[in-house]
């Protein structure tokens, strides 16, 4: 009897032990709604802003005392997608998370509520509002606007001669020869990050046709191939250039050797937008940096564009509870609504506000060529976001078997069209 | 003893039994066991991982995989020939290294362990450490020395992305094998070995005849590690390549991950993943049994 119950103890023991260990922290696990008091789980993967996000839903907590935050933030080299699933699969779907555009949207379909009625609604920019519309209705909040672009080292630039900003592909080419020639690599190419190519590079094509969404619907119902758009077969030029210009070994380049080689003053301009300003600007504060649109042809008035786009949306989760969603709903509007909020979203954050009532201040270089931009109708869309899911990776495995050589570019486009089709239904 | 007396005290030994192993029977039956499970059930819808409907298809995933993915037949051909090249180089390493350590060298016991240590690292971790000497150390390398070895784009092309992962891969195993093989040599008997010694026999007779005929038990375990580690490789792969550059060095298991969670098709993905457990289970139950027959008894 006593050996038995030795046993059994030792058993529980051995269970209790494996059972504590490998267990969430307690942070990451959502409070059941008390009475007064609601517990806001928020998602995002805005990795660089983590400081700065808890300061904020920490200053709202004091104005709002019921309300506490549990903030997870997952980004940059980790991969946020695989993890907001599994807390999807695990029953801990947040009550705010982020989506990037209509095909994250129909992943998540089933956990999204509209936000029809919302205070943000009239105030939001017309397109980054629509952006996230449904059927008409509301389903994502966006925040900010993003660009994207060839970021140049403006002190290289006037040490090689470079003195007129190029437009065109030609005068890109003029630039990218006088960069080499004193002594400089023109261009940090960034293709070996599937994103540099798969979403930004792709998506000019994409945005500068007489008509985005037309040709894309068209492309999704099988009416047109990319293979004989011209502004498709016009990209090769661009890749070329970059290759040509660019560093060594451009297939192993990521994102971070980008900026890296940018930093170093190694290579004048790297293909990349406004969210990296944060991290030049950290490495070398003086760094004097701009945004140059990314040509196709050699019409100037065709090839000044930058593509601006709403990079995320928030949405709320409809398995929270009713009270729950109120405050989500509060709190969002508050982020972009607020005088703090306004404060957190431009100084702190560094965003280019998505609101017509959020005045811009204190942006870096970058930003405040996109805000010019912006301002003088010169934007084309991010079409990216409606892309089937995983054709990115599908276009950047495509163009880096270009580069190497394995296919003629029009062969590129046919693997394209082929992937697409094959993804898209 | 009569029958009556010994009963209570067999079922006393199976219920203390059953007591012990209960903890990890409950673990594997909730965390392997039951996945498997819902893997196969998935494996029969169109889930997209995370929707709250999972509608139910049928075979449609294992016809489509047969007859029109390309891609993952291209990266099940990565894989055989991947297998195949990591367990010929890893067993031969290891096994060169076996003969040698267990001579009377100074410093072979600081060897093994040396030789070991690659093991112990985790396969991410040493995905990105690797993926750091290639990129960034053999360029720097190759400033200085300008050998033609460090000057080759490592991770750039298919063919020296292929030779990257088996570098990669047999530099963690092999010190496992060797710590095998060492096990399999230590334990022939010597009397063996001097008796053939004095017979004439010389030391290629005595390594060919003798030694690897006598290690053939340490031959079915190293090969059966080896090449259930290869066919199901992802940490190192995934780190240091990520199926790249273009998908040339995707092995079937990353593809199947990509499946499921980059393209969204969880049902599809854990089809492929169902007909990859056969595969390995085939494979591996083949080799084991056809091993075992070679085995001599000591």
């Amino acid at each position: 009897m006593k050996r038995t119950v030795l046993v059994l103890m030792m058993v529980v023991a051995v269970m209790a032990m494996s059972f504590a260990g490998g267990g969430q922290e307690s942070a990451a696990e959502p409070v059941p709604a008390v009475e007064e008091s609601v517990d806001l789980h928020v998602f995002h993967f805005k990795v660089n802003l983590l400081n700065e996000w808890n300061n904020f839903t920490g200053e709202y907590s004091a104005v709002h005392p019921d309300v506490t935050f549990t903030n997870e933030i997952v980004g940059g080299g980790a991969q946020w997608m695989p993890v907001l699933k599994s807390k999807f699969a695990a029953g801990q779907g947040p009550d705010i998370f982020i989506v990037e555009g209509p095909a994250q949207y129909d992943v998540f379909s089933d956990y999204i509520v509209p936000q029809n009625g919302a205070p943000w609604i009239g105030r939001a920019a017309a397109f980054a509002r629509e952006g996230l519309n449904i059927d008409g209705d509301y389903m994502g909040m966006p925040v900010n606007l993003e660009a994207y672009g060839y970021i140049y080292n403006k002190a290289i630039f006037e040490e090689a001669g470079v003195t007129q900003l190029p437009r065109t592909l030609d005068e890109l080419r003029a630039a990218a020869e006088k960069i080499q020639a004193a002594g400089y690599t023109p261009f940090g190419t960034g293709y070996g990050e599937w994103w540099v190519m798969g979403l930004h590079l792709m998506n000019i094509p994409f945005a500068r046709q007489d008509d985005p969404q037309a040709f894309l619907d068209a492309l999704n119902a099988g009416e047109v191939t990319m293979a004989e758009n011209p502004q498709f077969q016009a990209l090769q030029h661009l890749i070329d250039l970059n290759v040509e210009f660019g560093e060594r070994n451009p297939l192993t380049t990521n994102n971070r050797k980008q900026v890296e080689l940018f930093v170093n003053n190694e290579v004048a301009m790297i293909q990349q937008g406004n969210w990296k300003e944060k991290d030049i600007l950290a490495a070398d504060a003086n760094a004097r940096i701009g945004l140059l649109p990314m040509p196709l042809g050699n019409d100037p008035a065709e090839g000044d564009r930058i593509a601006v786009g709403v990079p995320f949306y928030f949405v709320i989760n409809g398995d929270a509870s009713a009270k729950t969603q109120a405050e989500a709903a509060s709190f969002l509007d508050y982020l972009v609504g607020s005088e703090t909020g306004k404060e957190y979203l431009v100084q702190k954050f560094g965003f280019i506000p998505a609101f017509g009532d959020v005045e811009p201040v204190g942006l870096g270089g970058i930003s405040r060529d996109i805000i010019a931009y912006a301002d003088q109708d010169k934007a084309i869309p991010w079409m990216f976001g409606q892309f089937p899911d995983g054709m990115p990776n599908e276009f950047a495995d495509a163009i880096q078997a270009y580069i190497a050589g394995q296919t003629d570019w029009q062969g590129t486009l046919e693997r394209m069209d082929a992937s697409w089709a094959r993804l898209a239904n | 003893m009569t029958k009556m007396q010994r009963k209570p005290q067999q079922l006393r030994a199976v219920r203390d039994d059953v007591i012990f192993i209960a903890p990890a029977v409950v673990f594997f039956v909730m965390i392997v066991a039951a996945s498997f499970l819902l893997g196969i059930y998935y494996s029969f819808t169109s889930w997209n991982g995370v929707g709250k409907h999972a509608a139910w298809i049928g075979l449609e995933n294992y016809r489509y995989l047969v007859t029109e993915d390309g891609r993952a037949l291209r990266s099940a051909w990565f894989t055989i020939r991947f297998t195949i090249t990591s367990v010929i180089v890893s067993n031969f390493i290891a096994l060169l290294l076996a003969l040698i350590l267990t001579q009377p060298i100074r410093g072979a016991k600081a060897f093994r362990a040396i030789f070991f240590l690659p093991n112990v690292i985790g396969g991410i971790i040493l995905g990105f450490v690797w993926r750091f000497i290639f990129d960034s150390a053999f360029s720097s390398l190759a400033e200085t020395t300008s050998l033609a070895f460090f000057q080759l784009p490592w991770l750039g092309t298919p063919g020296t992305g292929y030779w990257a992962v088996v570098i990669v891969f047999v530099w963690k195993t092999t010190g496992y094998l060797m710590v095998i093989y060492i096990a399999a040599i230590v334990g022939i008997d010597t009397q063996l070995l001097e008796a053939a010694r004095i017979d004439g026999a010389h030391a290629g007779q005595i390594l060919t005849r003798i030694m690897i005929p006598l290690m053939t038990p340490a031959f079915t375990v190293c090969l059966f590690l080896m090449l259930s580690w290869s066919m199901k490789l992802f940490d190192v792969i995934f780190s240091l390549t990520k199926g790249g550059p273009f998908q040339s060095t995707e092995a079937f298991s990353l593809n199947i991950y990509l499946e499921a969670f980059s393209f969204n098709n969880y049902g599809y993905g854990s089809a492929k993943a169902v007909l990859f457990f056969i595969a390995v289970g085939v494979v591996t139950l083949i080799q084991v049994t056809a091993t075992k027959r070679l085995e001599i008894e000591q």
